[in-house]
C-alpha cells in the first residue's frame, strides 16, 4: 500500500518538477510537497517492514525467507536488506532521503536536477511496487518459523555494511541528476560546485562500504583476504572509480574550466554504471559464476529498460549538448597538475574499464561461444600495472603547480620523494619483493607516500584545509603497500592437525586439543599454538549449519605489529572407518536426536546370496521436514569384504551403517554432526597463512576514508559560505 | 609531440594490451573432454563421477578419480590439496586445472551436491 502511494507521489513529484523546471514556479510547492508524501511512503513502509519482521508475521514470504523465531534482534533488523526485494526497497528510501536534502539546496538548477532524481525514483518504485517485500503466502501454506538469515550474515559488520553500500550507490544519482539539469540549462560550468561536496560524499561512502566489507571478509569468510574480486564487489567497484576519476576532473574544471565535456561524461557514466552491476549481479545472468548467487526474480527485463533508459537519456542530452559546450580558453598545460590529474582519470578509467570487461567476461564469450569466466588473477593481473602509473602520477601532480611547472623545478621538488621511494623499494627487495611488478607497486606506492607527505606538511601548515586531499592520497599509497606485502607476500601451508600431537607449520607448532562446544552451535575447534612471537591459543570456528547445509568455518587471527597470523579451519578428516566410536546405535522403531537431526529406524531391507545386502530405512527430520534415507551395507560371506554406500541428507551430510546386529535388531550409523561427540583419531585440517604488514591496509583505508569526510566537510563548507552558490 | 597525449596513448595502448593478453591468459573456457586433452592452457571442465572407485588419501591430501562427461567421454582426474568434506556424494563436479601427459591435473574443485529440496536450497544460497 506504502509502496503505491510512494510510487504514484514519484510520478506526481516528477511531473510537477518537469513543470517547475520549465518555468512555472507555481508548481514548485505541489512538486516539493508529491516528494515529501514519497519520502514520509517509504518511511512508512520501511517501519511496516520492521514492524511485520519483528513480530515475525510469517504470513510473508519476506519474513518467513530471512527470518526466524530464534534470531537475535539485532540481526531482526538487518533482515530488511537480507533479500533482494527489501535491498530494492531500502535503495529506492536512501535516494529519495538524499533527493530531501538536494532539494533543499537554493540554486537555479534544482528544480532540473530533481526531474532527473525523479526518474530513477519513478523505476525503483516501480520495482517495490512490482515486487516489493510484503507478498503473502496462501492462508494454508504459512510456516510456523522463518528460515533466518544466513549465518554467514549474522555479523556485526554485515548488518551496516549493505546499508552503507546502498548509500553509496544512491548518492551517485545526485551527480548524474545535477549534470543532467546542467546540460538541460547549459550552465555548464557553475553545476560543479553544487555537485562537487556530493562528489567527495559518494566516494567517502562507498569507501566506508568497502573496508566494512573487508574486515568481514577477512575476519568471517576465512579465505584470507579482504578483496575477491567477485561480481558483487567488482560491481561497486567500478562506479567508485569512475566517481573518483569525476572528482579529480571537477578539481581540475574549477581550478582552469577545462575538462567540462569529460566531467558531464563521468557524472553520467558513475550512475549508469551503478544500474549496469546491479543488472548484473541481481538478474542472475551471472549465477553460474558468483558465490554469491542470485535468483532470478523475473526483472530482468525491467532492470534492462531501467539501464537503457538513464543511458540513453544521459549519454544522448551529452551528443545534443556536445557542440554547445565551450571549449577552454587554455588548452591543458603540458606539464602541469592538470595534465597529470587528467592522466589520473585516464588511469581511473582503465581500471574501470577492465574490471567491467573481466565482471562481464560470460556476456562477452557467450558471443563467440560457450560462456566462460575469467579466473580472478585476471584482474590483478591488469590492474597491477595500473596502479603503477596511479602510483606515479599520484606522486607527481600534488608537487606540481597547476597550469605550468619547469621541468628542473619538478625535478628539484620530487628529487626526495625519489629518494625516500628508492630506499623503501629496496628494503623491499631485501625482504624478498623481487618480482618485477609487485617492486614497481611499491616504488610508485612509495613515491606517493613521500611526496603527499611533503605536500600534506605543507598543505597544513596552510590551515587543514589544504592538506586533507592529500592525506587522503598519503592513505591510499599506505594501502597499495599493504595489499602488495599481505596478498603476495604472505606464506601459506595447509596442515592436518592429529588431535593431541604437535605438528609444524610455517615454523609455529600447531597442537589441536578438541572441540569447545558454545551455547549458540558455533562450536570451536581448540588449537594451542607455539610461535616464535609468543604462544597463544587459536580458537576458529568450526560447525555445522543447517541453513547452508555445509560447515562453517571462521578463521582465528592472530594480530601482531607487522603481521598476522591466519588460522583457517578446513575441515574434519581423517575419520578411521572400522571405528565404532563415534557410532551411534538405533533399534527398530527408536529415534534419536543427533545434531539438529531426529533419525528414525524403520527396518532393514535384506538381500541374501553370496554377497549380503542390508539397507537400514531411516527416516531423518530435519527443521520441520522428513526425508527417507537409506544407506547400504554389502558384505561378502566368502572373503569376508565389507562395503558401505552411505545414503545423504538433503544438501550434505552422509549416513552410513557401521555395523549391524540382526539378532536384535540394532544398528549402528555414523550420523553427520556425530563428530561432536569425543572421538579418537580425528584430524583437523587447518590453513595456516601469514599476511605481512596486513595493518598497513586498515591504516591506510581509515586514513583515507578520515581525509575523504573531512573533505566532505569542506567542501560543504565552501558551498554554504560562497554568495554566488545560493541565488 | 604533447607529452601529456604521448603518455595517454602509451598508457592506452599498454592498457589495451595488457587487458587482451590477460584476458585470453585468464579465461576458462567450459569444454569437452576431447577439446581439453588438446587444450595447454588451464580450462575448466565439468561432468559426473564415472564410477565410485576413486581414491582418496586425505592424510596425503590425494584425489583420484574417473570424471565422464555430457558425451560420455571418461577422463582421470588428479587433485593434490584438501579434499572437499562432500566429495563423495557430489553429483556434479567442475574441475579447472590442465591437461597432462595422461590425466587432468585439477587446481581447484567444485563440487556440486544433490538436494532433496532444490528450491529451498536454491533460496538458502540467496545471500545479500
Amino acid at each position: 500500500m506504502f509502496t503505491w502511494i510512494a510510487f504514484l507521489a514519484a510520478l506526481v513529484a516528477l511531473l510537477a518538477y518537469v513543470a517547475a523546471a520549465g518555468g512555472r514556479d507555481g508548481a514548485l510547492p505541489a512538486a516539493r510537497l508529491a516528494y515529501r508524501v514519497q519520502w514520509a511512503a517509504y518511511i512508512a513502509a520501511a517501519a511496516t517492514l520492521w514492524h511485520i519482521l519483528f513480530t515475525h508475521q510469517f504470513r510473508y514470504e519476506y519474513v518467513a525467507s530471512y527470518s526466524s523465531l530464534s534470531m537475535p534482534g539485532r540481526y531482526v533488523y538487518a533482515a530488511f536488506w537480507g533479500g533482494q526485494e527489501g535491498t530494492f526497497m531500502l535503495w529506492a528510501l536512501l535516494t529519495c532521503s538524499l533527493g530531501l536534502v538536494l532539494m533543499r539546496v537554493r540554486h537555479p538548477l534544482i528544480p532540473t536536477a530533481m526531474v532527473f532524481l525523479n526518474l530513477p525514483l519513478v523505476m525503483l518504485g516501480l520495482v517495490t511496487v512490482m515486487r516489493g517485500p510484503f507478498l503473502t503466502f496462501a492462508a494454508n501454506r504459512i510456516p510456523v518459523d522463518g528460515n533466518g538469515l544466513n549465518p554467514l550474515l549474522q555479523d556485526p559488520w554485515m548488518t551496516i555494511h549493505p546499508p552503507v553500500l546502498f548509500t553509496g550507490f544512491s548518492s551517485l544519482a545526485i551527480p548524474f541528476a545535477i549534470a543532467m539539469a546542467a546540460l538541460v540549462k547549459r550552465r555548464y560550468d557553475d553545476w560543479i560546485r553544487v555537485a562537487l561536496p556530493w562528489v567527495v560524499l559518494s566516494t567517502g561512502v562507498l569507501s566506508m562500504g568497502f573496508i566494512m566489507g573487508g574486515v568481514w571478509a577477512y575476519k568471517v569468510l576465512g579465505w584470507g583476504g579482504y578483496w575477491g574480486w567477485d561480481p558483487v564487489e567488482n560491481g561497486s567497484l567500478i562506479p567508485w572509480l569512475s566517481n573518483v576519476a569525476l572528482l579529480h576532473g571537477l578539481l581540475v574544471q574549477r581550478v582552469t574550466g577545462s575538462l567540462r565535456r569529460t566531467n558531464f561524461f563521468l557524472a553520467i557514466t558513475s550512475y549508469v554504471l551503478v544500474l549496469y552491476a546491479s543488472f548484473l549481479t541481481r538478474s542472475g545472468v551471472l549465477a553460474d559464476f558468483s558465490v554469491h548467487s542470485f535468483v532470478n526474480l523475473g526483472l530482468n527485463g525491467f532492470l534492462l529498460t531501467f539501464l537503457i533508459l538513464v543511458a540513453v537519456v544521459g549519454y544522448g542530452a551529452l551528443v545534443l549538448r556536445l557542440r554547445d559546450i565551450p571549449k577552454p580558453q587554455e588548452p591543458l598545460g603540458n606539464l602541469s597538475r592538470e595534465s597529470m590529474m587528467w592522466l589520473g582519470q585516464l588511469v581511473f578509467m582503465l581500471m574501470c574499464a577492465l574490471t567491467a570487461v573481466g565482471m562481464s567476461a560470460p556476456l562477452i564469450t557467450r558471443l563467440f561461444g560457450p560462456p566462460s569466466n575469467v579466473q580472478t588473477s585476471y584482474y590483478n593481473l591488469v590492474n597491477a600495472p595500473l596502479a603503477i602509473a596511479m602510483g606515479l602520477l599520484l606522486g607527481i601532480s600534488p608537487l606540481m603547480r597547476w597550469r605550468k611547472h619547469e621541468a628542473s623545478a619538478l625535478g628539484r621538488a620530487a628529487a626526495p620523494a625519489l629518494v625516500l621511494a628508492l630506499v623503501v623499494t629496496v628494503t623491499a627487495v631485501a625482504f624478498g619483493v623481487r618480482e618485477a611488478i609487485p617492486a614497481c607497486v611499491v616504488f610508485a606506492a612509495s613515491f606517493a607516500l613521500a611526496a603527499n607527505a611533503i605536500v600534506t606538511w605543507r598543505g597544513f601548515r596552510a590551515g587543514w584545509k589544504h592538506g586533507i586531499a592529500y592525506l587522503g592520497h598519503m592513505g591510499v599509497s599506505l594501502l597499495l603497500i599493504g595489499v602488495i606485502a599481505s596478498s603476495h607476500y604472505g606464506n601459506a601451508v595447509q596442515v592436518q592437525l592429529p588431535r593431541g600431537q604437535a605438528r609444524s607449520a610455517l615454523g609455529y607448532r600447531l597442537t589441536y586439543q578438541g572441540v569447545r562446544h558454545e551455547a549458540n552451535g558455533k562450536d570451536r575447534v581448540m588449537i594451542a599454538v607455539a610461535a616464535p612471537e609468543r604462544s597463544f591459543e587459536a580458537s576458529p570456528a568450526l560447525y555445522w549449519s543447517d541453513y547452508n547445509q555445509g560447515y562453517m568455518k571462521k578463521p582465528h587471527i592472530e594480530r601482531f605489529l607487522t603481521h598476522d597470523i591466519y588460522i583457517s579451519p578446513l575441515e574434519m578428516v581423517g575419520t578411521d572407518a572400522n571405528d565404532e566410536s563415534g557410532a551411534v546405535w538405533l533399534a527398530k522403531g527408536e529415534s534419536k536426536k543427533v545434531g539438529d537431526v531426529t533419525y528414525t529406524f524403520v527396518d532393514f531391507d535384506a538381500q541374501m546370496g553370496q554377497v549380503v545386502h542390508v539397507a537400514a530405512r531411516l527416516r531423518a527430520e530435519t527443521g520441520g521436514r522428513t526425508v527417507p534415507v537409506r544407506p547400504v551395507l554389502e558384505m561378502d560371506l566368502k572373503t569376508g569384504a565389507r562395503n558401505s554406500i552411505p545414503d545423504y541428507l538433503p544438501g550434505g551430510g552422509s549416513i552410513e551403517i557401521v555395523r549391524v546386529d540382526p539378532s536384535q535388531g540394532r544398528v549402528a550409523l555414523r550420523l553427520p554432526g556425530a563428530e561432536r561427540g569425543a572421538k579418537v583419531g580425528d584430524v583437523l585440517a587447518v590453513e595456516v597463512s601469514t599476511k605481512p604488514l596486513i595493518n598497513l591496509v586498515w591504516i591506510g583505508a581509515i586514513v583515507m576514508l578520515g581525509s575523504v569526510f573531512l573533505s566532505v566537510l569542506r567542501r560543504g563548507l565552501d558551498l554554504g559560505r560562497n554568495p554566488t552558490a545560493r541565488v | 609531440m604533447n607529452l601529456k597525449l604521448a603518455l595517454a596513448a602509451v598508457l592506452l595502448i599498454a592498457a589495451t594490451a595488457i587487458g587482451v593478453s590477460s584476458f585470453k591468459k585468464s579465461v576458462t573456457p567450459y569444454i569437452s573432454f576431447v577439446e581439453a586433452r588438446h587444450s595447454t592452457g588451464l580450462v575448466q571442465v565439468n561432468g559426473v563421477l564415472a564410477d565410485k572407485n576413486y581414491v582418496a588419501r586425505p592424510e596425503d591430501q590425494f584425489l583420484e578419480f574417473s570424471l565422464k562427461d555430457s558425451r560420455g567421454e571418461v577422463m582421470r582426474v588428479r587433485y593434490r590439496g584438501v579434499i572437499p568434506g562432500n566429495f563423495d556424494q557430489a553429483v556434479s563436479v567442475v574441475a579447472i586445472g590442465r591437461y597432462t601427459s595422461d590425466h587432468f591435473e585439477a587446481e581447484q574443485l567444485l563440487v556440486k551436491c544433490p538436494s532433496k529440496y532444490q528450491a529451498e536450497a536454491e533460496k538458502a544460497r540467496k545471500t545479500s
